[in-house]
């Protein structure tokens, strides 16, 4: 009964219900066993993983909640990401982990042409690479998108219905994970970052955001030319 | 017999190509596919994908759509989907109509889902949230009216195509046609699995003079053809 949990997952006669414990060492256990197996784990862990180590009446949320308290102290916390669970450093302590990882493990450094290439892609997706010159007044030549691919931020979409049959780009999973996004309809709305001043027009490329010179129909929207603000936020780092 | 040709299908398919479109073309895909409750385990996946990932979400609502299901009634259980996506994600408007669709589907065990609720919905923005009893009602009635809609005009062409399916010789023809029965439109890359490339441009053009199949798109590339 009081064997360490993760190891405990193997072993076929493993007592997953716990029903002859009182109830508050039954629930310390299933505390010990949540958070092991999320400790233990590279990856979020969906709860129906979760559920194999604790019985099917266990209030899976609540146990979480009450990690969540007992961590408060802590440098790191417990955050639902991606479909799981995961241990997650606070963010403010962000700068810390970027002063011993200058680049990260994960995101690449990106530079402002790279941020602006991104963002168009993220808010016209799926666009071809001479829809993207178009957008942005410019030459965008394939090294520049390749970054993003070789970043994992960006992958390849449908073939364009044009002649030639070009490909798009489209943004991965990898990107909304990056950003902290659920799903593309989460990305800040263009009209609300042109209120707050951070979609100015013209600063990079120096043609006005929208400009009537692309007739294409993917111009939707005009465009923010200086990063918006999701491409601010600091994505949360793992400890190290 | 129908139910194995539409599983060849499922795995004769191309990986659909990702983008912004494809969760939702999937997951109606998925609903068109056969009855959604000896599939429920794929639930959690889908709404994933269609934007409700975390705190456990897919799992829940999952739960909570096959209660809905379990409801004496269908309007009720269309209701109480819609209800339960809305509770946790209000501006997912395609999850929403899906979820409702797809807890209809499951109420009523037809043995294919029919997309009632997305079709009755008028055209431009609505108001999800603000849909009361009697509007919902008339929502899936429109719906199923559209639907035998469709059904009278897309059977008439079907009928067609089936008619002039021993007319044509090439050797993966059957196949092409099944797919052009499934599938609302096919380009010749979504047939490359079945037929070399200029085999399917002549098969497609083919069946265009026959009049059995038309090209969709009116572009002179990357044309789309189906019933």
């Amino acid at each position: 009964m009081a064997q360490p949990p993760a190891k405990a997952l193997d072993d076929p006669p493993f007592d997953r219900a716990l029903a002859d414990l009182p109830p508050e060492l039954r629930w310390r256990e299933w505390m010990s066993r949540v958070e092991a197996v999320i400790f233990a784990s590279p990856t979020p862990v969906p709860r129906a993983v979760l559920a194999r180590v604790v019985g099917d009446d266990c209030p899976l949320d609540a146990v979480i909640a009450d990690i969540r308290a007992e961590l408060r102290p802590r440098p790191y916390d417990l955050v639902a990401v991606a479909g799981g669970w995961h241990h997650r450093t606070r963010p403010p302590l962000a700068p810390v982990l970027r002063a011993v990882h200058p680049a990260g493990p994960a995101l690449p450094a990106l530079g402002a042409t790279d941020q602006l290439l991104l963002a168009t892609i993220a808010y016209h997706q799926p666009l071809t690479r001479r829809d993207l010159e178009r957008l942005l007044g410019r030459t965008v030549d394939a090294d520049a998108v390749g970054r993003l691919r070789a970043a994992g931020l960006v992958g390849p979409g449908p073939r364009s219905p044009r002649p030639g049959a070009p490909l798009t780009f489209v943004t991965t999973d990898a990107f909304l994970d990056q950003f902290g996004l659920e799903s593309l309809a989460d990305l800040p709305d263009l009209d609300d970052l042109r209120a707050m001043g951070l979609a100015d027009t013209g600063l990079l490329d120096g043609t006005p955001a929208g400009a009537p010179a692309s007739l294409e129909p993917v111009d939707r929207a005009p465009l923010p030319s200086t990063s918006p603000a999701f491409l601010l936020m600091q994505p949360p780092r793992r400890p190290v | 017999m129908v139910r194995r040709r539409e599983d060849f299908q499922e795995k004769a398919t191309p990986a659909p190509p990702a983008g912004p479109a494809a969760p939702v073309l999937g997951t109606h895909l998925w609903l068109a596919g056969g009855p959604p409750a000896p599939r429920w385990g794929e639930l959690p996946a889908l709404i994933a994908a269609l934007g409700a990932r975390s705190d456990g979400l897919p799992d829940a609502l999952a739960q909570a759509l096959a209660t809905a299901a379990a409801l004496p009634c269908p309007l009720a259980a269309v209701s109480a989907a819609l209800q339960a996506v809305l509770a946790v994600r209000p501006d997912r408007s395609a999850l929403t109509v899906w979820a409702a669709d797809t807890a209809l589907a499951r109420w009523l065990g037809w043995p294919f889902g029919l997309p009632l609720v997305s079709l009755g919905l008028p055209r431009g923005s609505v108001d999800l949230a603000a849909l009361d009893g009697a509007t919902l009602a008339a929502v899936v009635l429109r719906g199923s009216a559209r639907a035998l809609d469709h059904f009278a005009l897309l059977g008439h062409r079907a009928a067609a195509l089936q008619a002039v399916r021993p007319r044509l010789r090439a050797r993966a023809a059957g196949r092409v046609v099944d797919r052009l029965l499934a599938r609302d439109a096919l380009s010749v890359a979504g047939v490359r699995d079945l037929i070399p490339e200029r085999a399917a441009r002549r098969l497609f053009d083919r069946l265009v003079a026959l009049g059995a199949v038309r090209e969709l798109t009116g572009r002179s590339t990357a044309r789309l053809y189906g019933l």
